[in-house]
């Protein structure tokens, strides 16, 4: 059975390393990218069924990536959850408008993390 | 024909009684079930919830040791300040000739304001300020000043506790020993046949 692919894009080690281990209780097969450009790199080489993307990061910030990955006709119904330390509502707006499924702020709750992820990534069939 | 009526209603009145019987003993099963699966549900809420603390604590514990220089390991302990504490306003002070401190890292007010007017070192942890000591052994020799946590954030936990006792124990120490560990030449060991 393929595992599913989740890319984690922060430019912290320490925010990927507890993503990491937080999702390590589910087999899936995890994607690290560093930056925003190197997200658009490895979603658009890897495929991945789910993205969780930091807002503050550099050269390309997290609303700039959401942009740009939804330009992307290939990658448009991508599920995104942003996981950011900005919980202020022009913020929440911002991802929302720019395409983001879901908000999670930091730090990141096991049992959030784990819901939201598990929700688009089993989604029964009548959902889908 | 009469009699025979009777001695049916008797059956059905029997098996009536033996119904109710085993109604109330399902209800009473039901009830134990019940109350068995909130204890499970409880526990399984618990279980997750000290789960999600002791990946706190591995995290802040595995970045502490993997810093490979004093700027790297200062960059580990303000990613666990954001990350897994849940704050943008501290500052991190070293104390550079008692009494005075020099500011190292942080970010936010608490940075900006450190770096203009440093606190003195002794009236650092008995002010309204949240200072936490950064011990090297039994020495002070610096601290970390939260002024703000995150908006959104929950009030500090046990995990959290014991995450910020890790800071105030081990912090500086990483700092020091990555600092050595980058002076450190490797020595070539003797090959072996």
């Amino acid at each position: 059975m393929n595992r599913k692919k989740i890319l984690l894009v922060d430019d912290s080690p320490t925010a990927i390393l507890w993503q990491r281990l937080i999702l390590e209780d589910d087999p899936y097969e995890i994607l690290v990218a560093n930056d925003g450009e190197e997200c658009l790199r490895v979603a658009s080489a890897e495929r991945p069924d789910l993205v969780l993307l930091d807002v503050v990061m550099p050269r390309m910030n997290g609303f700039e990536t959401l942009r740009a990955l939804r330009a992307d006709v290939t990658l448009r119904g991508l599920p995104i959850l942003m996981v950011t330390t900005r919980s202020e509502m022009p913020n929440v707006m911002e991802g929302f408008e720019s395409g983001c499924n879901e908000y999670i702020t930091k730090p990141v709750d096991r049992t959030e993390l784990l819901t939201k992820v598990r929700s688009y990534l089993h989604q029964p069939e009548w959902q889908s | 024909m009469k009699r025979g009526e009777d001695g049916e209603l008797r059956v059905l009145r029997a098996e009536l009684l033996e119904a109710h019987r085993e109604l109330s003993r399902m209800r009473m099963q039901n009830e134990q079930l019940m109350s068995s699966n909130r204890d499970l549900s409880s526990l399984l809420t618990r279980t997750a919830q000290r789960s999600g603390d002791l990946v706190k604590i591995i995290v802040a514990f595995r970045r502490l040791l993997e810093a490979s220089d004093a700027g790297s390991a200062l960059r580990s302990i303000e990613e666990i300040l954001i990350n897994v504490v849940g704050t943008e306003d501290f500052a991190i002070l070293m104390v550079t000739d008692m009494p005075l401190m020099r500011v190292v890292g942080g970010m936010g007010p608490a940075r900006t304001l450190s770096v203009k007017n440093p606190p003195a070192f002794d009236q650092l942890f008995d002010g309204d300020v949240h200072a936490i000591p950064l011990h090297i052994a039994d020495r002070v020799v610096g601290a970390i000043v939260i002024e703000a946590m995150l908006p959104h954030r929950d009030p500090l936990n046990a995990a959290d506790d014991q995450v910020l006792s890790l800071l105030s124990r081990f912090a500086a120490t990483a700092v020091l020993a990555a600092d050595h560990r980058q002076s450190w030449t490797r020595v070539e060991l003797p090959e072996v046949a």
